[in-house]
C-alpha cells in the first residue's frame, strides 16, 4: 500500500490551561475527498493550522506522503504540494488575479516550466480570463473564493484543504464550487480535505467522513455511518440528524 | 470561451516593455531640465542648494519607501542607516583619511550587519514591535554617540575635514556638483523601485505585505522576504547618506539617529504614494516646498518649527483622507504596488 | 571593607532612587497601557500629551504661582479633553489593530502638538517649582527628593484608583469586558464607543497628571515627549502591553535599571540597558511578563 497523502498521528495542543486537540489520529489516502466535521470549538481550525505548519503541536507528528513534517514551515510545506485556502478569503489585495495566482506559480513551480504559462492555465481552468486584470475588491465572493482555490493549486498542489469555503455563497454558487473541487479531483488526482461545519454540503461530495468534538476523533467513517452514529448525533444535540440526510 | 490557452505574451509582456511603459522623452526631459537648470541666469546658489537638499532628502525617502512602502515594515528609527553611514564616513575620513568612495562602502558594511541583527531579531513578531525595535536602536545610538566623544564628536558631532574641491574626497566649495550627484542618486533609485516592483522579489514582498500569513500559504518564504528587503533599504540609505555627509560636511547625533529627523524621512514617500517609484519623488518635492514657505512664514512671525507643524498636518491629512497619497489621488487607478 | 560598603551603599541609594523615579514612569505608562489593552491603540503621542501636562504645571508655578500639586485635577482634565477630541478626529478610525496607518496617524498627532507646544512656549526648557522642588529627605546615609516623593505617591495612588476604578465600577467592568472580548461585550449591550473614547480620555488625563507631578523635578520643552516614549514603551513592553499594574511595575523596574546604570556607570548612558532590554525582550517576548493576550 502506498504511503496515505496525509497522516496525523496523535496530534495534541494546549494553550495554557486549554486543551485543544487531544490524541487526535486518521489517515487520509491519495485522491481521497474527505470531510473533517465538528461544532464550534470542537478543535477543527487549531487541527488545520498544526497540519498546514502554521502552528506546532504540544505533541504528535504530521506524515505527508510518508515523509514527516511536523518540523516544516508552512512555506515549504506548500511548496511540496499542501494546499490550502481560508475561511475568510485572503487575497493579496493591492494585486491583481493574475499577479495573485503568479506569487504562487512563481513559488511552486518546478524550475523549468514558466510561471505565466501557469497562470495562463489556471486562469482558463476557472474561467476567470475576463477578470485577470481585476484587483479582489471589484470581484464578487465567489469568484473571489475561485481565485483563491486557484491560487492554491498554482504550480504544484496534491492536497487541497479547504477551510469551510461555502460559507457567504448561494446554494447555486456553492454547487459551482463543489464541481469545479470534484474536477480537480478527478482530473488531477488532488487529494481533498474539507473543513466545514455545514453538513448538507459536505454529504453531496464527501466519501468519509471524521468528526471532531471536544478536541477529540469521536467518528470516522462514511457520511451514511456517521449521520447513524449516536455519539456524533449527542454531540450535535440531534439537530443535525436532518442535515446529515 | 478562448479555444487555446493565453500565452505568456498576453498575461505580462517583457521586463523592458514593462519598464519603460511611455517613450524614453518622458523620462528623460525631468532629468534634462534640472540638469540644466544651473546654467540658467537667474539661478544662484540659494536655488542650487535648496535643490541639493530636496535630492538628497528624496533619495533618503526612496531608499525608506522600499522597505516601508514595499515591503510594508514601518521602519520607524530608519535614521539608524544613515547615521551609520555618515559617521562611519565621516570617522574614517577625519581620523585615517580614508576617502568616502571607501569609507561609504565600510559604512553600508556596518549598515547591513545592523540591520542583520535588528531584523532577525525582530521581523518573526508583528509589524508594531519591529517599528519600536528600531526605535529603540536609534535612540540607543543617539545616546551612545554623545558619549563616545572621542570617536564621534560627542553631542556637537563632527564636521568633515575641508580639502578643496576634490572629487577624491567628495568635496566642493560649490553646490552644483551635488546637484548633479544628487540628480544621479534619485534617478538610480527610482528605477531601482520600478525594478523592484516589475520584479519576481517585488512580487514576493508585496504579498507579504498585503498578507503574510497568505504568503506563505502560496509559498513565499516571509520571514527571508521580509529580512532581504531590510537589508537592501538598510544598504541604499547607508550610500545615501554618503552624499548627505559630503554635502552639508558635518553630522550630530540628533541629525544622525534622531527620531525627529528619522520621521521627516518617511514623509516623502508618506505623502507622495507609499510603494511606488514616482510617490517619493513628488512627496519629496512637495515637502521642499512647504518648507521653504513655512520658513518665509517662520521668519515673519519669528517662531521656528512651522515647517514640521505643517508635516504632521500634511501626514494626519493624507493618513485620514487620502491614504494612497497624492500619487492616489491624482491617478485614478492607483499605481502598481499601492498599500492599501 | 570600606570599599565595598561604599558601593553598597550606592548601589542601594540607586536602587530606592530608582524606585521612586520609576513609579512616576509607571503611572506615565499605564495610560498607554490601557490604550492598548482596551482599543489596541499605539498612542505615539501619549509623550506629547505627558508634555503638555509638565507644562500646565510650569504655567501654574510660575505664571499664576499656584502650586502646581494643586492644578493635578485640572490638568487630568484638560489633557482627558484633549485626548477625547484626539478620539474623536483621528483614532477613532484606527481601533482594534495597531496598523501602519494607526502608527503614522498618531505620529502626525504628535508633531502637530509638539510644534503647537513649541508656538505657544517657545523651545527651551523650563522647569515648575511646588512646595518640595530641591528639598531633600534625609534618612540615615540616604537622600532623597521631596519632589520625587511626593511625585511617585501620587503616581501609586493614581494607579490604585485606576485599579479600583476598573475593578469596582460598572464602567470598569464594561472596559475591562471590552479589551478581553469585544464582540462578546457589544453582544452583552456594551457601547464600545462610549467605552473607547473615556477610556481614551482616561489614559491622557493620566498622562496629564503624571505630567504635573514630573515637571515638578524634571525640566520640559517640547520635544520631551517624545524623549520619554522610550521609557514609556519599554515599561509597557516589559510589565505587559494592557496590564496596569504589570505596566506600573514595568516603570518602577525602567526607574531602577535607569538611576542604576546612572549612579554607577556613566549618567550619559543610562537608558542604553533599558533600549537593549527592550530589544531582547522584543526578539524573546513581546507579550512582557503580564501581558493580557499572546500576541
Amino acid at each position: 500500500m502506498s504511503a496515505a497523502a496525509l497522516e496525523v498521528i496523535s496530534i495534541s495542543r494546549n494553550f495554557g490551561g486549554l486543551i485543544a486537540l487531544r490524541d487526535v489520529s486518521f489517515k487520509v489516502a491519495e485522491g481521497e475527498v474527505m470531510g473533517l466535521i465538528g461544532p464550534n470549538g470542537a478543535g477543527k481550525s487549531t487541527l488545520f493550522e498544526i497540519v498546514n505548519g502554521n502552528l506546532p503541536p504540544s505533541a504528535g507528528r504530521v506524515s505527508y506522503f510518508g515523509t514527516d513534517c511536523t518540523a516544516m514551515p508552512a512555506h515549504l510545506r506548500r511548496r511540496a504540494g499542501m494546499c490550502r485556502t481560508f475561511q475568510k478569503v485572503r487575497l493579496f489585495e493591492s494585486m491583481t488575479v493574475t499577479e495573485n495566482i503568479l506569487v504562487a506559480a512563481s513559488e511552486c513551480l518546478p524550475a523549468a516550466r514558466d510561471p505565466r504559462d501557469e497562470v495562463a492555465a489556471i486562469l482558463a481552468q476557472f474561467r476567470l480570463e475576463p477578470q485577470a486584470q481585476r484587483r479582489p475588491s471589484e470581484l464578487t465572493l465567489a469568484d473571489r473564493k475561485r481565485v483563491e482555490i486557484g491560487r492554491a493549486i498554482a504550480g504544484h498542489c496534491r492536497l487541497l484543504m479547504l477551510d469551510e469555503s461555502m460559507s457567504g455563497l448561494t446554494h447555486e454558487e456553492a454547487e459551482h464550487l463543489i464541481t469545479e473541487i470534484l474536477a480537480l479531483n478527478r482530473s488531477r488526482g488532488i487529494t481533498v480535505i474539507v473543513v466545514e461545519h455545514v453538513l448538507s454540503v459536505l454529504a453531496a461530495i464527501v466519501k468519509r467522513l471524521v468528526v471532531l468534538h471536544n478536541a477529540r476523533v469521536i467518528a470516522d467513517g462514511t457520511p451514511s455511518e456517521i449521520a447513524h452514529d449516536p455519539v456524533v448525533i449527542e454531540a450535535y444535540l440531534g439537530t443535525k440528524q436532518t442535515a446529515l440526510r | 470561451m478562448i479555444d487555446a490557452p493565453l500565452t505568456t505574451r498576453d498575461i505580462a509582456r517583457p521586463l523592458r516593455a514593462r519598464l519603460l511603459t511611455r517613450p524614453l522623452v518622458f523620462y528623460l526631459s525631468p532629468i534634462a531640465i534640472i540638469a540644466l537648470i544651473p546654467l540658467l541666469p537667474f539661478v544662484n546658489n540659494y536655488i542650487i542648494a535648496a535643490m541639493v537638499r530636496a535630492l538628497i532628502f528624496i533619495a533618503l525617502g526612496q531608499a525608506w519607501n522600499i522597505v516601508a512602502g514595499i515591503g510594508g515594515q514601518l521602519s520607524l528609527g530608519h535614521g539608524v542607516f544613515l547615521g551609520l553611514g555618515c559617521y562611519t564616513t565621516g570617522i574614517l575620513f577625519n581620523k585615517f583619511g580614508v576617502p568616502p568612495w571607501i569609507g561609504g562602502f565600510a559604512g553600508t558594511l556596518i549598515s547591513l550587519a545592523v540591520a542583520l541583527v535588528m531584523g532577525s531579531m525582530t521581523l518573526r513578531m508583528r509589524g508594531v514591535f519591529f517599528a519600536l525595535a528600531t526605535v529603540a536602536v536609534s535612540l540607543a545610538l543617539v545616546q551612545l554617540s554623545r558619549h563616545f566623544v572621542d570617536l564621534t564628536g560627542g553631542a556637537d558631532g563632527l564636521a568633515l575635514k575641508f580639502v578643496g574641491t576634490s572629487l577624491w574626497a567628495m568635496q566642493s566649495r560649490s553646490p552644483t556638483p551635488f546637484l548633479y550627484a544628487g540628480l544621479a542618486f534619485v534617478v538610480a533609485y527610482y528605477w531601482t523601485t520600478r525594478w523592484l516592483l516589475a520584479s519576481r522579489f517585488g512580487l514576493e514582498m508585496r504579498a507579504v505585505r498585503d498578507d503574510e500569513v497568505a504568503a506563505a500559504a502560496a509559498g513565499v518564504a516571509a520571514f527571508r522576504t521580509k529580512l532581504t528587503g531590510f537589508l537592501l533599504s538598510a544598504a541604499l540609505t547607508s550610500v545615501a547618506a554618503v552624499l548627505y555627509i559630503q554635502y552639508y560636511m558635518a553630522i550630530d547625533p540628533e541629525a544622525a539617529f534622531g527620531l525627529s529627523q528619522a520621521i521627516q524621512l518617511q514623509l516623502p514617500a508618506l505623502l507622495g504614494g507609499l510603494g511606488t517609484a514616482l510617490g517619493p519623488v513628488i512627496g519629496g518635492a512637495l515637502m521642499i516646498f512647504l518648507s521653504e514657505i513655512t520658513n518665509w512664514g517662520s521668519t515673519k512671525i519669528g517662531v521656528e518649527g512651522l515647517d514640521i507643524l505643517a508635516y504632521g498636518l500634511m501626514l494626519l491629512v493624507v493618513i485620514l483622507r487620502a491614504p494612497k497619497g497624492l500619487i492616489g489621488l491624482i491617478v485614478r487607478d492607483a499605481a502598481r504596488g499601492a498599500t492599501k | 571593607m570600606a570599599g565595598t560598603e561604599a558601593v553598597a551603599l550606592l548601589a542601594l541609594q540607586a536602587i530606592l532612587s530608582g524606585i521612586l523615579v520609576g513609579g512616576v514612569y509607571g503611572i506615565l505608562s499605564v495610560g498607554l497601557s490601557l490604550a492598548f489593552g482596551v482599543m489596541r491603540i499605539v498612542n505615539f503621542a501619549h509623550g506629547e500629551l505627558v508634555m503638555y501636562g509638565m507644562y500646565a504645571g510650569v504655567v501654574a508655578s510660575k505664571n499664576l504661582s499656584i502650586e502646581p500639586l494643586l492644578i493635578l485635577p485640572v490638568s487630568f482634565a484638560l489633557m482627558a479633553l484633549i485626548g477625547a477630541a484626539q478620539y474623536q478626529i483621528v483614532f477613532r478610525h484606527f481601533v482594534g489593530q495597531a496598523t501602519l496607518q494607526q502608527l503614522l496617524a498618531a505620529i502626525g498627532c504628535a508633531l502637530v502638538l509638539q510644534m503647537i507646544a513649541q508656538l505657544i512656549f517657545g523651545a527651551d526648557a523650563r522647569t515648575a517649582s511646588s512646595n518640595f522642588t530641591g528639598k531633600y529627605v534625609v534618612l540615615g546615609p540616604f537622600f532623597f527628593s521631596q519632589a520625587q516623593i511626593v511625585a511617585c505617591i501620587v503616581a501609586v495612588v493614581a494607579t490604585l484608583a485606576v485599579s479600583l476604578l476598573l475593578q469596582l465600577t460598572a464602567w470598569g467592568k464594561a472596559v475591562r469586558a471590552v479589551a478581553d472580548d469585544l464582540e462578546a461585550a457589544e453582544v452583552v449591550g456594551v457601547n464600545s464607543q462610549a467605552i473607547n473614547i473615556t477610556a481614551f480620555a482616561l489614559s491622557t488625563g493620566l498622562a496629564g497628571l503624571a505630567g504635573t507631578v514630573l515637571v515638578t523635578y524634571f525640566p520640559t520643552s517640547p520635544s520631551v515627549g517624545f524623549s520619554l516614549m522610550p521609557i514609556i514603551i519599554i515599561a509597557t513592553t516589559i510589565g505587559g502591553l494592557g496590564s496596569i499594574g504589570g505596566t506600573f511595575l514595568g516603570g518602577i523596574f525602567c526607574g531602577v535599571i535607569q538611576q542604576v546604570t546612572a549612579m554607577m556607570w556613566n549618567s550619559a548612558l543610562q537608558d542604553v540597558p533599558l533600549y537593549l532590554l527592550l530589544l531582547l525582550f522584543i526578539a524573546l517576548r513581546p507579550t512582557g511578563f503580564f501581558g493580557l493576550r499572546s500576541e
